[in-house]
């Protein structure tokens, strides 16, 4: 056996092909579950397999293409009703299914095979020796016409089950052995259209330098031809930008099936460890998010669900007590709503008391004893750091990682989250995210010489102010507006930017229902800057910087952390680093 | 003298693995193609195909009905053709080789074996 | 003939409509496989030639006859053992990686800068490009040693003083300054010095230990020293310093 290095670029198709086949696996076995014996099911799951069994064993994964051969054999079995399905050999082949699965992703972490699939190849043979197993619930009769039976086959299947014409109905069967048609779709690298949208983000600043000179130089031509010309000239690059830029993020949407697809499989898992019956309901699955959201949104909304399935769902007997169904339901819902995506997690379950979230609170010091919260802003408590209404800490939802995360997580994605809750009757999540990461609308402004980016999605409104008109209360400088009180940042300070602090215009920036006031010598304008990605050197940590953009003359500006500054106020501002809450009205 | 190469599989993978298996043979193009459809744009495309990669399992059109065709094709007929067989269906690779193919290497294969068999598919042409 | 195995059911698509195969037709057994034999499947040595195989195939028997079977002739075959054969490995990325391996050993190629005077060196492999000190945008509340970030070709990458990094001061942003950008797996990020020298490359045999002199910067951060004529490079290790795993930052291609 020759050593040899796997590249890293092989290995990268080879996952991306395998993790879309397991998918199919999955989404094969569910059907079968749900639905009953259907061969048209099982064709669909076969021709992945067999490009998943050719691939690794050209990566030199035998185990794994060894296994993938009996599954085929196995799903052959079945289409002739030699394996009758029910629980037990569903556990069996889900199980085999989450092993394969693991032993695809070792392998390709450890570029060789890191585990064995002997046990559930085991398995596997005792489906196809076996025979039927148990006389189980087919669920249900099996679908559309000239299917076979789910019975034990009497008679050894005619070698073409469709029976007919051979010539037409193998000419049928190309078309039909794989469910999708001629290919009107083009493989593309994720990096190439992120450079795409690069190009298209440098294209913006250009364009946009260009409409002002352009516009000059037009007023500066008088009415003279030329002048009109040129004018027209640049409002239709401006058009053809807009219109790229449009496509290009387009193409960058991908539909939130993509995320949600896992899901049903988790939740069966998860429900079925704990003894609990829960039903997971799908809406808006086409809804589609921008690449980099998928690639995010994914791990928030594993702990919500778990969270649903772990803490909000009662066991069927409970429930019953209840006057409910035995079975739970989760609805995860996705929709999109003007430049939002609206991504909903309800469930039918035992609901969030009050009452306990209060006392967690003052026990956290998170509440003074007497303080008096409305419900509504009670229940966003529980996304503070080390929150957790159970005491222990279920091997399934992990070891303390609390909705603190998830909100940390939406946050990072310029998003937010809303819980309501009616104790005994169910919980529901909502979660806002903005349809796309990569360009934002951004308010420029600029103290001490330097200028930064503030996103326009936080920015309430702007106002220019007199020192006089601010006042101090509880040791803090505040300023009155309207009917509330907002505290003020000095970015000045906040930056260590050094010199005589005597700026006169305050941002006021929201965060949910907080408001604070952002005080800067100028404001700029706005504009559509396009987002790159800070270094992990420089991010992170104390510095309230969510990324940054690059000008038209090439400066980088940085873009600020809105969530930070609303967190970083109070340690700036007390120079200590407790959590103190803020004044009434605040 | 290899000029050009089709390579005809449904697998990217797999692509990718002959870009660098046949990256010995210098001056020599690759062409890819995801089906047996594709490939017979890319044979009607492309002229002086030296040699044809195929592979069997493939979506819309598959490699036997691609060969068959092939065959009936003057043009195409003496284009050697290599089927790329997996285990479990040696019997569409023998009906491969019975319609014209010249030889067969099974999947998984080391780069060697193909060279060798490449090697000698050729020299038996020449 | 025992053939009836479930596996050719799941798919067999594309029949030809001439000369369609029958029952009769697939009983084409080649023994490697003594267990193909028994239940009467086709087996096929990894690869051949069309020829050999349907010469075999006309005079083949059927497979009720396990040991009687022709054994294909080894001389064809292009790999030894039939047994091995079934277990591959992509031996081909083997050859490049042991010669380039041979070649490191025998020099190390290196690119210099300056630090206070003093020549410091690490691995080419590492260097993107070294380029003269741009505006260079602070970064509020960042740690110390990170000057700030700068505007790569529509890239941000963070720059880093590495006189401050290593304890030896500041380095002063004068003409000759430069930045020399490294690149680790797709990270990348640049490191401020007070001048670039060359890119060389040394006899491993230049090379040793560090001598109890260079006590300034943290033992950790050094590889060793390259003796040369007149002068004495301090080898850098740039993934420690940096906080990298060595390996993940090299991440050699085939």
């Amino acid at each position: 056996m020759s050593d040899f290095q796997v590249s890293d670029e092989l290995l990268n198709i080879y996952i991306e092909d395998a993790r879309g086949h397991l998918e199919a696996l999955d989404h094969c076995l569910l059907t079968l579950e749900r639905d009953g014996l259907d061969p048209a099911t099982i064709q669909t799951v076969l021709g992945p397999l067999h490009t998943l069994k050719g691939n690794s064993g050209m990566m030199g994964f035998t185990q794994i293409k060894d296994y993938v051969h009996r599954l085929e054999d196995v799903f052959a079995q079945i289409s002739e009703g030699g394996i009758v399905l029910g629980p037990r050999p569903f556990d069996r082949l889900f199980a085999g299914a989450s092993a394969l699965r693991d032993a695809v992703e070792q392998a390709c972490k450890a570029k060789a095979e890191a585990r064995s699939l002997d046990k559930e190849k085991g398995e596997l043979d005792a489906l196809i020796e076996g025979g039927p197993l148990q006389p189980g619930p087919a669920g249900g009769a099996p679908a559309g016409g000239g299917s076979l039976q789910a019975a034990p086959a009497t008679a050894p299947a005619p070698r073409k089950p469709r029976g007919g014409d051979p010539k037409a109905s193998a000419a049928g069967r190309v078309d039909k052995e794989y469910v999708a048609p001629r290919s009107s779709t083009v493989r593309v690298d994720f990096a190439q259209l992120d450079h795409l949208l690069n190009l298209v983000g440098e294209l913006i600043i250009h364009r946009t330098k260009l409409d002002r000179v352009g516009t000059k130089l037009a007023e500066r031509l008088g009415g003279r031809e030329m002048g009109q010309e040129l004018l027209d000239a640049v409002h239709h690059l401006a058009g053809v930008s807009a219109q790229l830029q449009e496509t290009v993020m387009d193409v960058r949407m991908l539909p939130i099936r993509h995320v949600f697809e896992r899901f049903p499989r988790m939740v069966r898992d998860l429900a079925r460890s704990q003894g609990k019956e829960i039903e997971l309901i799908l809406e808006g699955d086409r809804t589609r998010v921008d690449k980099a959201i998928i690639d995010e949104i994914g791990e928030p909304l594993v702990h919500l669900i778990r969270n649903s399935v772990d803490h909000g769902i009662e066991s069927p007997r409970d429930r019953v007590a209840r006057g409910k169904t035995p079975t739970g339901t989760i609805l995860l819902s996705a929709a999109q709503e003007s430049n939002h995506v609206l991504i909903t997690i309800m469930d039918d379950g035992a609901g969030i008391d009050p009452t306990t979230i209060r006392r967690k609170a003052v026990e956290r010091g998170l509440l003074k004893g007497d303080e008096n919260l409305p419900d509504r802003e009670l229940m966003q408590l529980i996304f503070s750091q080390g929150f957790s209404t159970r005491s222990e800490v279920t091997e399934v939802s992990g070891r303390g990682v609390g909705l603190d995360v998830v909100l940390r997580s939406i946050e990072r994605l310029s998003g937010l989250i809303e819980v309501e809750s009616v104790p005994g009757v169910g919980t529901k999540f909502m979660i806002q995210l903005p349809l796309t990461l990569a360009i934002i609308s951004a308010l420029l402004v600029e103290t001490a010489g330097r200028t930064y980016a503030l996103p326009l999605a936080s920015v309430i409104e702007s106002l220019k102010f007199k020192p006089a008109e601010t006042h101090r209360i509880n040791g803090r400088d505040t300023l009155r507006l309207r009917d509330r009180i907002v505290p003020i940042v000095r970015l000045r300070a906040l930056f260590g930017l050094g010199g005589e602090e005597n700026g006169t215009y305050a941002v006021i920036l929201g965060r949910g229902d907080k408001r604070i006031g952002l005080v800067v010598d100028k404001l700029h304008g706005q504009q559509e800057v396009v987002i790159k990605a800070l270094d992990v050197a420089v991010s992170g940590g104390h510095v309230p910087v969510a990324g940054a953009t690059i000008m038209g003359d090439g400066r980088v500006v940085l873009i600020l952390d809105v969530a930070a500054l609303f967190e970083g106020k109070r340690q700036a501002i007390l120079g200590r680093t407790e959590i103190v809450s803020l004044p009434q009205g605040a | 003298m290899l000029r050009k190469i089709l390579a005809v599989d449904d697998s990217a993978l797999i692509h990718q693995m002959y870009k660098l298996f046949l990256s010995r043979y210098k001056n020599c193009k690759l062409i890819s193609a995801m089906n047996g459809l594709e490939a017979l744009d890319k044979l009607a495309q492309e002229e002086g195909i030296d040699l044809i990669l195929l592979d069997i399992n493939m979506p819309v059109m598959n490699g036997l009905e691609f060969l068959q065709r092939v065959q009936k094709e003057p043009a195409y007929q003496a284009i050697p053709v290599i089927i790329i067989s997996t285990e479990g269906k040696e019997e569409d690779t023998i009906r491969g080789l019975k319609m014209g193919a010249k030889g067969y290497v099974k999947k998984p294969f080391q780069a060697s074996e193909l060279h060798g068999l490449i090697e000698k598919i050729t020299t038996a042409q020449a | 003939m025992a053939k009836a195995e479930p596996r050719k059911r799941a798919r067999g698509k594309g029949e030809a409509p001439a000369g369609e195969w029958t029952s009769g037709d697939e009983g084409l057994v080649f023994p490697d496989d003594p267990d193909a034999a028994a239940a009467g499947r086709i087996s096929l040595p990894s690869s051949g030639l069309a020829s050999d195989i349907l010469a075999r195939a006309e005079a083949s028997f059927v497979a009720d006859e396990p040991e009687g079977a022709l054994v294909p002739a080894s001389s064809e075959s292009l790999s030894g053992d039939a047994a091995a054969q079934r277990v591959h490995n992509i031996s081909f990325f083997a050859a490049p990686a042991r010669e380039e391996k041979a070649a490191v050993e025998a020099t190390e190629h290196l690119v210099t800068f300056f630090l206070t005077g003093e020549e410091y060196g690490v691995d080419v492999r590492l260097v993107q490009e070294i380029i003269r000190v741009s505006e260079v945008t602070q970064v509020p509340r960042a740690p110390e040693f990170i000057k700030g970030v700068i505007n790569l070709r529509g890239r941000i990458i963070p720059v880093i003083d590495l006189k401050k990094k290593l304890g030896l001061g500041e380095v002063s942003i004068e003409r000759q300054a430069r930045v020399v950008v490294i690149r680790l797996r797709d990270r990348l990020i640049g490191l401020l010095v007070d001048g670039a020298s060359q890119v060389l490359k040394v006899p491993v045999s230049t090379i040793e230990a560090a001598p109890e002199e260079v006590v300034e910067i943290d033992a950790n951060y050094i590889r060793g020293v390259a003796k040369l004529q007149a002068r004495l490079i301090i080898l850098v290790d740039l993934p420690k310093i940096l906080g990298v795993d060595r390996d993940a930052a090299l991440a050699l291609p085939t």
